[in-house]
This record gives C-alpha cells, structure tokens and sequence, in this order.
C-alpha cells in the first residue's frame, strides 16, 4: 500500500505542473495588468514613466516562458514568490488563510457527512412513509438553493431577529462564529450525499444476500450496519469526494457572505487584481487538496470493498 | 460498518474539530464585536472601505482603501479639510509661498513625535519624500514630488538627494520648484506625502507595510487579513490624543453583510451602497443616521472623441441630450447620486452653480444627429463593468431612451481591470466608468489636459491646455477658480463624455457615533481624530 501511495504522490507532479501552467497562460492572456491595479484606477493618474518602472522593479516584463520557469524553480525550494497586492511572501499570506479554509471546509464536511448519511439512511429504511418525505424534500431544498443566499438568510434570522450568534467574521476561531457558515456551506453537500445514500441503500436493501442474511435469522442492526451500509458506502464515498471541489468552491461565496478571512475571497480577490503569484499560491494549495482526498477515497474503496487491490 | 467503527469516526471528526480551533487560537478580542458596554471604551468599529487594505506602507498602493487606514496613521506636512477639501496645517503649523510660486517654506511643530517617541525634524520629511520619489521603491505615487527642483536627477541616479528639498534648521523645511503649481499642496495632503521614521523603515524592509509606525493621531495594533485592521490611540499626538481609544476595521465585501452587522448593532459606520440608500433615507428611525455628500468620483459615459461618430461634437451633445438622467438616479440608484452638470462635482469650492448642462430633450438630440448626418441613428459598442451603481444596470437603463433618438447600444460586459486597461490603450468607441478622486479642482479636471487625454477621452485642445496651465501655474486662488470654471464651461460645451453623476458617498452610522464628516474627496477618507461616541 506505501508503493501504492508514494506511486499517486508522484503522478499528481505533472498535475501540479499542469494547473500553475494553465493559471500562467490564462492570467497572461487576460487583458488588465496588476500594475495599473495598484493605482486606483479610478484616479487614472498613472504616468506611463511610472507603469513601466512598476513593470521592471515586479519583473513583469520578461517573456511568459522566462517567468514561469523562474516559478517552477522557485516553487521546489518552497518559494511561492511575492504577492503584488501585499508585497509580501505568497507562502505567508497563503499559510495566514489555511486555518480559516480548513476550519469551514472540515467542519463543513463533517457536518454534512453525519447529516447526510443520517437522514439517507432514515429514509431508505422508512421508504414512503414520512420521514423519507421530510427527508427527501429537505434534500432538494438544500440541493437547489445558493449559498449565498441561504447564508444571508441564516444571518437575518439567526442574528438581526434573534441576536443569537454574531453574524459575520471569524473570531479567530471562536466556534459561535463558525456555526452559520458552516450550516450554509455543509447544507447543499448534505442534501446530495442523503440523496445518493437513500438510493444506495435502497438498492443494496433489495439484493439477495439481505434477504439470506435475514432468513438466517440476523438482527435488523446487524443486517443494515453490517451488510446493508458497507456495501452501500461505495458510491457515497465517491461522492464524498467528488464533492470537496464543491466544499472549496462553495467556499468562495459562503467566504464572501460572512467575511471569513479564507482562501476562495483571497484567490477571487487576487485573480480581479491580477496577482498572479498569489493566484498560483492558492491553486497549489487547492490542488493539493483535491490530491491528497481523492487518494483518500481511493483508500477507503479498499477497505470497503476488499475485492480493490492496489497494484 | 460497525457501531463501535461510528464512534470512533465520531471522535475522530470531533477531535480534528477541537484541534483545529485550539490550533487556531481562541478568540482574542472578545469585545471587538462591540459588546464593550459605553462608557468604558472608546471604541469605533466601522468596514474597511473598498476590502482589505492590502498593504498599510503608504507609498505602496494608490488605492482608496489603503488611505483610508493610512490617513490615520501617517501625517504630513497639510491635510484636506474633511468638509471643504481646503488645504489645513498639520505637522507644519504654518507655511509661505514666494511670491513667484515656486518656494514653498513650511514652518513644523516643535511637538510632533512619531509613534516611537523620537520627535519628528524637517530631515524626516526630506527622507520620506526621497523615499516616495526612489526609483527603487517602485511607488506608483512617485509622481507627487514631480517639478521639484532635482527631482528627475535624483530619479536618474544622478544625484544622490533632491536638491529641491532644503532643510534650513530642524523645523523649517523649503521646497523650491521648477514651476508653480497650485495643486502641489494638495498632493502633499495625502498619505503617500506623510513622514516616516527612516530608521523603522531601514529595519523591517517590506514589513513597514504590515507593521507600519507613523505619526498619526492612531498607531497600528494588530491585522487580519481579510478580516480585520486594528489601530489604537497615540498617547502623544500633537494635536491631542484621539477621544477614540481603539478603531476596528472590519473587512466584510458583501453590503448585505455589513448591512444585518450594523443592525445587529456590531459595525458603529459604514459606506452604504445604493440598494439600501433609500430604504433608511425614507425611513424615520434611521434619516439622521446618514451623511451624505457629493463625492469626487464623477460617473460617465467616456466617447472616443477621435473616433467615428464621437468626434464629431453634435453626435456627443446629442447623446448628452437623449437621457433622462434624473430619472435613471431616482429609480436605478434609489436617488443616491448627485445630478451632474459637468465634470467637476457640485461639492468643489471651485463649482460653478451658473453653469448649465444638458436638460433632458430627445428632439434636440435627434435634431442635432441629423445635423451631424446620421438620420438614421447608428450602433455602438459600449464597455461597461457589472458595477450597480456606474456599470450594467445603467447601460440597460440607457439604451431605451438612446434608441429613442436612434443609438443602438451594443454593451460589452467585463471586469474593471480590462475596461481600464483597454480605455488606457485607445481600444473602445465608448464605455461607462466612474472617475475622480483628485481634491483639487486642477487635478480634477487634468485628465483633459493633452498630457493625459492620450489615455482617456483623446479630447483636448489647444484653448482648454492653456486655461488649464495658467489656473496651475497662478497662487491667485480667485484667479485660479475663474480660470478652472472657464475650462469646465469649454468641457461641458464640447462633452467629451456623458456627464451622469457624482456619487452620493453615504455613511450609514449608528446613534452613538458623533463627528464623521460629510468628506467629498472620498467618504472613505474619514479623520478620526475628531470622531467620538456618546457614553
């Protein structure tokens, strides 16, 4: 299994190469130049004689080629370059928004994952009655409405109505900060994964091997948690990780909504300003998130299916 | 999967859970949302207008929302009036001009101090003005000491300090230029030109601009980025501590938000924008809690005057007369934008209130594209940002009333960095932006002067250069300001542009909050020093 994970380690190299070259060449090609963002360019007062010392002193006027192997080999020693909107280190800034991203998302993630699992299997072991309507509806609520606007809608309830939790912001940590954007961003991830567990359930609940399983006498527990839920898991777990994109992505907004200081505000941020060091930064990071879970997931397969060998 | 396995997933997730929040330490300002109960702490907690600052060294960044912090923390020789944008004394406490306007003696208190205790002398100045002007420093700011005496030697290298700038004895200071210039002062009132203490800034390198010492009436405490900026009273301000003992500025980019935060009573002011200007205008419990003022940022239709069909003059007017301006204020901003006249704001002491503009009045504007030879109208493509107040929703707005008369309007939807970029590099027949946010009234009106209007209108003549120059080159003020609304007069004639508004600034403040001002440059900009809340 180590061959196995030191072997996917080394395949995600060309992914990383791939996604700092695509930012490179997009950011290169899209017209607008971090430059006339540091003036603001509504004073339109910027010499021409300024702009191009701007240019030289943050090195952007060698050839596209030139500056992204100057990156790449910077990027192995562990330098991400400098921000051009904070002169300052990219790997500082970057590292200064990880606890708040990583706080949200895991959160978020969990969150999702216990409600998700929960209400699915609920409801594929009360199909058509009650529960699984509630459940089901709930689902496609929270599958069909933005984040966005169910953060704002969080906030004017929980915080403007009833004064119960503050309504933005991160409080360096402070869990009652941390409860609305968690609820708003885990709230669609949930819906999908109790969609995709009720159904799986279902199907297993159907297969023979429950029926025998029962006939033999089993407890309804055991049958459902022992060999209902494994086998059930195998699509969930793919969903699962197909949805942290979604986790990050979502993040963006939700960031935006209550002021987290994250990393999806910083790399929105940076791409309207034209950072490009530090749009780099956080696609490296974002990357190594989408790497390390789908690893992950690519793991628990073999532990729920022991048929999967690594190879 | 087993019970026994749930639980321990459980645990597992709860404790990544607790791991993470001590990892990222506890909250450490519990009060800094505002619970402090009045009374005993001054504490102002307001947005950070246009984001996080990014960057709080002043030469840095030209960017309004760096000022807004920087203001506070660095101060300089004058400052602008928070009301009239006039020139007032700050750390010098008096200054002469000679007669020829071209030396500038500044006469400095004896009693400022930077925020590390070491009094502030004119060599400071003179370091920190060769600091903004040094090539190596890369400021997109350098410009403010341009004309002065040494200046581009010193840029070239030629020179190791500007000649221009004299110390005479350790509070006296004399700028000695090339040219007069009325605008100079008026540079010098902005951050960018405030003092420094040399040797912090030789000791922290690139940090000065996230740890900076000034010598504002606020020193710096502590940033968030993205989160928050805070910054704490100076004991030994020249000019008397700060009532305030602490400012927070909160980093929050969606105006809903900032909106449920001052209604949950946790953000003391804010900028508000136009979707919620006219609900608390109109609302009793919450008209005096606005200042309004009619900011320098004027919102316009630009026209590619070298181009077919806008260099033709009557076309320009003509679309100046097909719009039904006060209408589009009234029900696309909610009221919240000032009519425009011409190009500088109705808040300039320089204004002329004589002067018209365009009524609204589709026969004289079809009247005058006939004139022109385009009977039967023509299409244009027009660059325009997603901004509510100067972008998208105004282009639809206009393009009934220009097809009216003919003008068919093709809008062409991308963020400001491009529309500005393309706008700089000639690339457009026309495009809706908001420009400004120079005080004084010369400033104001440059980016018509030739020099400038190869990277904006590509307007400009021969007249209007020369009124320009001499209300630059007088220390006449009334001369000055005859001169500056003759220009205006020329630039309303010819409309270079659709003149649509200047922006309504509003701060939103809560009941407690005394002493913001109504400050036109940029409400942004807000002193302060003079600001205290009621116990």
């Amino acid at each position: 299994m180590w061959r196995y994970i030191v072997k996917r380690v080394l395949q995600s190299v060309p992914v990383f190469v791939g996604i700092t070259l695509i930012a490179f060449i997009l950011m290169d090609i899209v017209p607008g130049s971090a430059v006339t963002m540091m003036m603001d360019p509504r004073t339109a007062q910027m010499s021409p004689e300024v702009e191009a010392r701007l240019i030289a002193h943050y090195g952007l006027d060698d050839p596209m080629p030139i500056r992204y192997g100057k990156f790449l080999l910077n990027a192995v020693r562990g330098d991400l370059g400098f921000s051009l909107r904070f002169n300052q280190p990219v790997t500082r800034i970057v590292m200064e928004r990880l606890p708040p991203t990583a706080l949200l998302a895991t959160s978020a993630g969990i969150f999702a994952t216990l409600l998700g699992l929960a209400f699915g299997i609920m409801a594929s072991l009360h199909r058509g009655k009650l529960i699984d309507a509630i459940s089901m509806i709930g689902a496609m609520v929270g599958a069909s409405m933005p984040v966005f606007w169910f953060g704002l809608l969080l906030m004017l309830f929980f915080s403007v109505r009833l004064g119960w939790l503050p309504p933005s912001g991160w409080g360096s940590g402070d869990v009652r900060y941390l409860l609305m954007p968690a609820t708003a961003l885990g709230y669609g991830f949930a819906a999908v994964i109790a969609r995709v567990t009720r159904s799986s359930m279902l199907e297993v609940l159907g297969m023979d091997y429950i029926v025998t399983a029962r006939s033999k006498g089993l407890g309804g527990r055991v049958v459902i948690y022992k060999h209902a839920l494994k086998n059930a898991m195998i699509p969930v777990v793919t969903v699962i990780g197909g949805q942290v994109g979604r986790l990050l992505s979502g993040a963006v907004l939700t960031e935006t909504v209550f002021a987290w200081p994250g990393l999806g505000r910083l790399l929105v941020d940076s791409v309207l300003m034209r950072d490009l060091p530090t749009v780099q930064g956080c696609l490296v990071f974002i990357a190594a998130v989408f790497v390390a879970v789908n690893l992950v997931t690519d793991l628990m397969y073999a532990y729920l299916d022991p048929r999967v060998r690594f190879q | 999967m087993n019970r026994r396995l749930f639980a321990l997933l459980t645990v597992f997730a709860i404790s990544i859970l607790m791991i993470l929040v001590v990892a990222c330490g506890g909250p450490d300002l519990d009060d800094a949302d505002g619970d402090t109960a009045p009374g005993e702490e001054q504490l102002l907690v307001r947005d950070a207008p246009y984001g996080d600052p990014e960057n709080l060294d002043p030469i840095v960044r030209g960017r309004m929302g760096a000022m807004a912090v920087t203001m506070n923390l660095f101060d300089g020789l004058v400052v602008h009036d928070s009301e009239t944008a006039a020139i007032r004394p700050a750390i010098a406490h008096d200054w002469d001009i000679s007669s020829d306007g071209k030396v500038y003696t500044f006469h400095l208190r004896d009693d400022a101090t930077f925020h590390n205790g070491r009094a502030i002398t004119a060599e400071d100045f003179v370091s920190s003005f060769e600091r903004l002007s040094d090539p190596a420093n890369a400021s997109p700011l350098a410009h403010y000491l341009d004309g002065v005496i040494g200046k581009t030697e010193f840029e070239e290298g030629h020179a190791d300090s500007i000649q221009g700038l004299v110390v005479i004895d350790d509070h006296t200071l004399e700028i000695h230029r090339e040219e007069p210039d009325s605008t100079f002062l008026s540079l010098l009132a902005f951050p960018a030109a405030g003092v420094v203490p040399r040797e912090v800034v030789e000791e922290k390198g690139s940090d000065f601009g996230h740890d900076p010492v000034g010598s504002g009436p606020f020193r710096f405490s502590s940033w968030v980025k993205d989160d928050r900026v805070e910054l704490v009273a100076f004991d030994d301000y020249y000019r008397g501590r700060a009532e305030l003992d602490r400012v927070v500025f909160r980093v929050i980019s969606e105006a809903a938000t900032k909106e449920a935060e001052f209604l949950a009573g946790n953000l003391d002011a804010f900028i508000a924008p136009a979707s919620i200007y006219r609900k608390y205008r109109d609302d009793p419990e919450y008209q005096d809690n606005l200042i309004e003022v009619a900011e320098f940022f004027t919102r316009h239709v630009g026209f590619h005057c070298e181009q077919e069909p806008f260099d033709d003059v009557r076309v320009r007017q003509a679309f100046n007369y097909a719009i039904d301006k006060e209408t589009i204020i009234d029900v696309v901003l909610g009221g919240k934008g000032v009519p425009a006249v011409g190009y500088l704001p109705s808040s300039s002491f320089a204004f002329d209130p004589d002067l018209e503009g365009y009524s609204y009045d589709p026969d004289r504007a079809k009247e005058l594209l006939a004139e022109a030879g385009y009977e039967d109208g023509f299409e244009t493509p027009m660059m325009t940002s997603e901004h509510p107040e100067w972008g998208l929703p105004i282009v639809e707005a206009i393009m009934p009333y220009l097809n009216e008369v003919g003008i068919r309007l093709q809008p062409e939807t991308m963020d400001t960095g491009v529309l500005y970029d393309r706008l700089r590099a000639g690339d457009y027949s026309t495009y809706i932006y908001s420009t400004g946010g120079s005080a004084h009234p010369v400033a104001y009106l440059w980016r018509f002067h030739s020099t400038l209007a190869s990277t904006t209108n590509r307007y400009w003549s021969e007249e209007l250069d020369e009124l320009l120059d001499r209300a630059r080159a007088t220390s006449d003020e009334d001369e000055m300001v005859e001169l500056v609304r003759e220009a205006e007069a020329m630039i309303v004639r010819d409309a270079p542009i659709w003149f649509f508004h200047y922006n309504k600034a509003i701060t939103m403040h809560a009941d407690h909050v005394l002493g913001l001002k109504a400050m036109p440059v940029d409400m942004a900009l807000q002193d302060l020093w003079s600001v205290s809340l009621e116990p």
